[in-house]
């Protein structure tokens, strides 16, 4: 598969400039080769054509070179001073440092770092009995590349060039070490995803050290998607509302943030879909269906929240009238005395039309209904 | 004292982890770098790190065999210590979890391991210990005053008097891994979720929730079989409101019975879910995931049914619900494979073990003959109403992503179908034993006989397919596209029901107003092709800069428009400038247009194709065109490592282009800003507010004939826009929301205060509009238009300061006081009484008023509760 990959590689850079990757990142397919193979040190994003491919050409001189065509953004990552890739025999692509740097293990970083090391500790990523986590290679280096300038440099920001998540770096070459290894399940449909596109990094919402449940930043989802979706907050404490406050439903009962086919990042085939997963007495067929109701049950509620009941867009009746005003069925809004004025009722005794459940009052199975006579939904 | 000072021990506790690793590593014929492990030269390296002794890449990587974790990491070590703290709230029903937020900047060097806001010992404590179990309870006692004032308080929860329980379980060693929370156990919202793994073997999870939904305490009703699907009332009220003479009369009445005679219920519902997932992962790289899970909901809902304009019944309607699910996933992954695979097949079973219901009408003990606007005088003795049918889903979808394509491009594509079906029996048209009419056309009617159905069975079917395939990929290193084409295509298979009449609201036979005509059930069919474009240039600076288009096309059968076409254009720009500004902005413009109305299409559906009843000119909202802007910015802003600011702005409207009447436009501004301040580990503050503002116009035509039988008259003689009848609705809903949450260490690591208060409100109103005619003549619009100040606005308090003294790593003790208060107003249940008179909207008809029995559920009265609690939470 490697050098399928170089040869894909060579093929593009001899065919077409543009379509080379700033940085490709070499991975080492065997696990005899020494540093002096080593064809990426000082490359930088911004490098020229000329030296990507003698530096290629070398690499797979020696023969111990396959090319991994990374995840968009992992060529910035590799943009780090580097010595040698890091092998681990698995084909992954590490994160690399400073030139002539080497794996000194976590113990050495837990000697300082030790907060964030009992963090590591505490989460799956440490289980090293799984060949998939960063301990079952090379513990924290796995993720920030190898330490050992860093550690001679005595420590501090920027020594060593380690790779950090500081919001500083780019999104993209965050992105890219943790998408190194999250390739299923939820995150496999990352790459175009909304949030990929708007450039939203990993480490915005997971706390990799100091994470709550899921590693998130946040105690719960509703309060980590909601310091962005600031508009969310609001209407989940509006009084009609999901149990999502209550913490019983969370944001990803309906939405899946890592990427999903259907819009909004529904984590269904589409908005209705996801409804009926509850809702399912909802799902029908109905022998009399409400077509707007079956196309899009957020034509009519607010599944975030909302002051009218239950969770309508807007109130009743005018809801109803934004589609319905015809003959053989009233259109006035409210009926008062011919004098034009209220008989001294209130209008929640007055008028049907309006007060209570409106136009629910009788049309009740207005989500569809079954029985033969239920034409007008009142049955 | 810094972090590295305080925790001094650490050197010989790694040292003699490394140490006993070492022994492990060469009892195993490993040497230390074929282990990737540190040798006893590199403990001395722990202590000293300008000595380390650091590997190379090709030391750390030959030969490779596994493990070639470090040593810190490797099996069958004691090292290091695992703290299995944890960090999830335990009780979070009191604090609206959206309300709030903890800092988003870390904490400072030194501080506490967690955010300030939720520190360690949140909800239980850290216990650092070798053991490999971590057990925490939390134990609190609840003292709740007026909790039944109103269900609206217990909604979603269960907070009353007595205590509540929390469990916390982790247990970790290197092969295994299991971890338990309950959460308010032995109450009515109580959650237990349970997880584990063989690690690198297979995943599992099970996990029970119960969720109440209460709708009502103390709903008041004159049914009895409450929760069966028959509701009766006692035949000697409904024979004695049957001979009432007038229609005051029949209400004092019904007011009597029902004040003397009509029971107090609770009208809730009872969600439970049980599932359990497991994952197999020993065949890597592919993973079997399968689950099933099974939800049941009992309990009693609330609904309304007529017998006619205004002889409306509120009805508990019985719940007994069970949806059981079965997902299976099959999937090959591997991180350094450039092919991605999954395959699911997803069951779904609902199951409603009552698919009818009758109830009694209050008004009659026998059956007879009514129309549309009867009163106590007729009507059927008994309605029936379906109920949600039984039905099952299934679903098969695949989905594949390449990955390292050209262009560095990846490509995901997923097909999908879906089958949906629903079978049951049908109920005859009514129940009304009076109803023996039958048509020219239809001479054999018969209402109560299942012989007299066009079919026995449902027979609904539908179909969803959906297939979606995304491409992105870069174009040059700066330049990036992402294309995208999605079809959902719902088909509906059932086969139309056709009848020659019916029974509205079982007293009123209805015919088609068109000789030879018949009625046919209305169809859901619809085929959308989504279809994106998008091109982004990474600007320096970390900026983005991203241009969309997008086109929709939904196809529809059936409905009275064919289809629509969405245009939309996006641009966005996202910068981090220098990571201290986050800017995240988005404009775009959306231009719908439609197929021209085909009013034919809604006349067939009423069984009157030479019809006439729309309202010439409206275009339902849902399928007319319009001009839509919307605009979004996001920006936050990290003044330092203390203080973040962040804000939102979201501006909406949308203008309905060729829609004289029905929505004309609608417009929403949200806004909305929190602030953190975390100066340093002791305390810290944080404070959010949100507005937003919606508004909308819409217009309608009001309809006064002057007698039934001349309908068509309303629009006949004003087809056009311009009417003295006509009337415009400006409808105004503003929401505004603020939180302020404040933590303080007095005592640092002992004694802590925390503090939140939310707030949030609700203001809507609707002002109507309508030109004075001269004469009744040429407007027939009787009402004066009056606003109305009170639309569902509602304010809600909370307010929840809660001191904890932590005794020990493994004791602390709380006590709290949560305050919480709620309110409405709102025109449609401001002097709600339970029996009412309804005055007709047919100024023209003297019989028209209706009865109506309301259990007055609907809206739940103002609450204002104080709860007082303490807890307790051990662990070791």
């Amino acid at each position: 598969m490697g050098s399928e990959r170089g040869g894909t590689l060579i093929a593009a850079l001899s065919s077409c400039w543009y379509k080379v990757p700033s940085i490709p990142v070499p991975t080492l397919a065997q696990d005899n080769h020494t540093a002096e193979c080593s064809t990426t040190s000082h490359v930088r994003g911004d490098m020229t054509l000329k030296m990507i491919v003698f530096g290629w050409a070398a690499a797979i001189a020696c023969g111990v070179v396959s090319v991994s065509a990374t995840p968009r953004g992992a060529e910035s990552a590799s943009s780090r001073p580097s010595q040698a890739p890091p092998a681990d025999g698995s084909g992954l692509v590490l994160p690399v440092t400073a030139a002539g740097a080497t794996y000194v293990g976590s113990a050495v970083c837990s000697s300082c770092h030790y907060d964030k090391f009992i963090s590591y500790m505490n989460q799956p990523h440490s289980q090293s009995l799984d060949p998939r986590t960063p301990a079952a290679r090379f513990g924290c280096e796995s993720c920030h590349g190898p330490a050992s300038a860093h550690v001679e440099a005595g420590g501090g920001r920027k020594a060593g060039s380690l790779m950090t998540f500081a919001k500083a770096v780019p999104t993209s070459d965050r992105n890219a070490v943790c998408l190194q290894c999250h390739t299923r399940g939820a995150t496999a449909l990352w790459h175009g995803s909304a949030h990929d596109q708007r450039k939203v990094a990993c480490t915005d919402c997971h706390a990799v050290h100091g994470g709550n449940h899921k590693l998130l930043a946040q105690p719960t989802q509703q309060q980590l998607c909601t310091s962005c979706h600031q508009q969310v907050r609001t209407a989940l404490l509006k009084t009609s509302h999901h149990p999502l406050r209550e913490d019983k439903m969370q944001c990803t009962s309906c939405h899946n943030p890592h990427g999903t086919q259907a819009p909004r990042l529904i984590a269904a085939n589409s908005i209705n879909d996801k409804c009926y997963e509850c809702h399912a007495e909802k799902r029908g067929p109905f022998l009399w269906e409400h077509p707007p109701v079956r196309e899009n049950c957020l034509n009519c509620h607010d599944a975030h929240g909302s002051s009218h009941e239950p969770m309508l867009v807007v109130k009743k009746p005018l809801l109803c009238q934004r589609c319905h005003s015809n003959a053989l069925h009233p259109s006035v809004l409210y009926a008062l005395s011919p004098a034009g004025q209220p008989t001294g009722k209130p209008l929640a005794q007055l008028a049907p039309q309006l007060a209570y459940r409106a136009c629910t009052n009788c049309h009740v199975t207005n989500h569809g209904s079954n029985h033969p006579s239920g034409k007008f939904w009142h049955r | 004292m810094s972090r590295t000072q305080k925790h001094w021990w650490i050197v010989p506790v790694v040292a003699l982890a490394m140490a006993n690793a070492d022994e492990s590593a060469r009892a195993a014929g490993q040497d230390d770098k074929a282990a990737g492990g540190v040798n006893a030269s590199q403990i001395t390296a722990i202590t000293a790190l300008a000595e380390a002794a650091p590997r190379d890449a090709s030391q750390a990587a030959a030969p490779a065999q596994r493990p070639l974790a470090q040593d810190a990491t490797q099996p069958d070590t004691d090292f290091p210590i695992w703290f299995l703290k944890s960090t999830r709230l335990i009780d979070p029903r009191l604090r609206p979890s959206a309300g709030i937020r903890v800092p988003r900047v870390s904490p400072r060097e030194g501080g506490p391991l967690l955010f300030p806001n939720f520190p360690e010992n949140d909800p239980g404590f850290v216990g650092g210990q070798t053991m490999p179990w971590s057990i925490r309870g939390s134990l609190g006692l609840f003292s709740v005053d007026r909790e039944r004032d109103s269900s609206r308080f217990q909604e979603y929860r269960d907070v009353r008097d007595g205590t509540t329980a929390g469990l916390e379980a982790h247990f970790r060693d290197n092969r295994s891994v299991f971890n338990l929370l309950g959460r308010q156990l032995g109450r009515r919202d109580q959650d237990l979720t349970m997880d584990g793994a063989l690690v690198g073997k297979f995943l599992w999870s099970a996990f029970y929730d119960e969720t109440p939904h209460t709708y009502a305490f103390g709903a008041k009703s004159l049914y009895t079989g409450l929760g069966t699907n028959v509701l009766s009332i006692a035949d000697s009220i409904q024979l004695d409101l049957q001979n009432s003479t007038t229609l005051p009369q029949a209400t004092a009445k019904l007011t009597d019975y029902f004040n003397q005679q009509g029971q107090s219920f609770d009208a809730s519902l009872r969600r439970q879910k049980t599932g359990v997932d497991v994952t197999l992962l020993s065949a890597y790289p592919f993973a079997l995931k399968a689950g099933f899970s099974n939800e049941s909901r009992d309990g009693t809902q609330l609904a309304s049914a007529s017998f006619a304009f205004y002889d409306f019944s509120e009805i508990p309607f019985p719940v007994k619900y069970d949806t059981r699910e079965l997902k299976v996933t099959a999937e090959r992954a591997r991180p350094e494979s450039r092919l991605y695979w999954s395959a699911t097949y997803r069951a779904s079973d609902f199951i409603d073990r009552f698919q009818t219901l009758t109830f009694d009408n209050p008004l009659r003990a026998v059956d007879s003959l009514g129309t549309y606007t009867t009163t106590f005088q007729r009507g059927p003795a008994t309605g029936a109403l379906a109920l949600p049918p039984s039905n099952t889903y299934q679903e098969g979808s695949t989905s594949v992503v390449i990955k390292d394509l050209p262009l560095r491009s990846t490509l995901n594509a997923l097909v999908s179908a879906g089958y949906l079906r629903q079978d049951e029996a049908l109920m005859p048209f009514s129940t009304n034993s009076a109803v023996t009419l039958s048509s020219t056309t239809n001479p054999s009617f018969n209402a109560t006989d299942l012989a007299g159905l066009p079919r026995r069975t449902a027979k609904t079917a539908m179909n969803t397919d959906t297939v979606h395939v995304r491409w992105t990929g870069t174009l040059t290193p700066k330049v990036h596209f992402n294309q995208q084409y999605r079809l959902y295509k719902l088909t509906n298979h059932e086969q139309p029901f056709e009848m020659l009449m019916f029974v509205r609201e079982d007293q009123d036979p209805r015919f088609p107003e068109t000789a030879g005509a018949s009625y046919r059930t209305v169809l859901a069919d619809f085929t959308k092709h989504t279809s994106t474009s998008e091109i982004s240039y990474d600007a320096p600076a970390d900026t983005h800069l991203s241009a969309t288009y997008t086109f929709e096309r939904m196809n529809r059968s059936f409905r009275e428009v064919a289809w629509m076409n969405d245009n939309k254009a996006k641009v966005a720009v996202d910068t981090r400038r220098f990571g201290m500004l986050d800017l995240k902005s988005w404009y775009e413009f959306t231009n719908r247009t439609a197929a021209p109305y085909d009013n034919n299409q809604y006349n067939d559906v009423q069984g009157n194709p030479v019809g006439r009843p729309i309202l010439p000119l409206l275009r339902k909202f849902d399928e007319a065109a319009y001009h839509k802007h919307e605009w979004q910015g996001m920006v936050t802003a990290y003044v330092n490592d203390a203080t973040s600011v962040s804000g939102h702005v979201e501006l909406v409207g949308t203008n309905y282009t060729d829609s004289p009447f029905g929505v004309l436009w609608d417009r929403r501004h949200a806004y909305g800003v929190d602030v953190t301040y975390a100066p340093s580990a002791r305390w810290n503050v944080f404070a959010d507010a949100g507005l937003e503002r919606v508004q909308y116009e819409q217009g309608a035509r009001s309809w006064r004939a002057p007698s039934p039988a001349s309908a068509a008259a309303p629009f006949a003689p004003e087809p056009g826009f311009d009417s003295f009848s006509n009337w415009t609705a400006l409808a105004t809903d503003i929401y505004s929301s603020a939180g302020l949450g404040f933590e303080f260490f007095i005592v640092p690591e002992k004694l802590r205060l925390n503090m939140q208060y939310t707030y949030a409100r609700s203001d809507g109103q609707e002002e109507f509009t309508s030109p004075l005619g001269t004469s009744a003549a040429d407007d027939t619009n009787l009402f004066v238009p009056l606003p109305f100040t009170d639309v569902d606005d509602t304010v809600w308090h909370t307010f929840n300061p809660e001191i904890e003294y932590t005794l020990s790593k493994q004791v602390s003790l709380s006590a709290g006081w949560h305050y919480e208060k709620w309110r409405s107003a709102d025109y449609t249940t401001d002097g709600f009484v339970n029996v009412n008179n309804y005055q007709t909207f047919f100024p023209f008809s003297t019989n028209a008023n209706g009865l109506a029995m309301e259990t007055g559920g609907f809206l739940p009265p103002p609450y204002r509760v104080n709860v007082l609690y303490v807890r307790m939470k051990v662990g070791f």
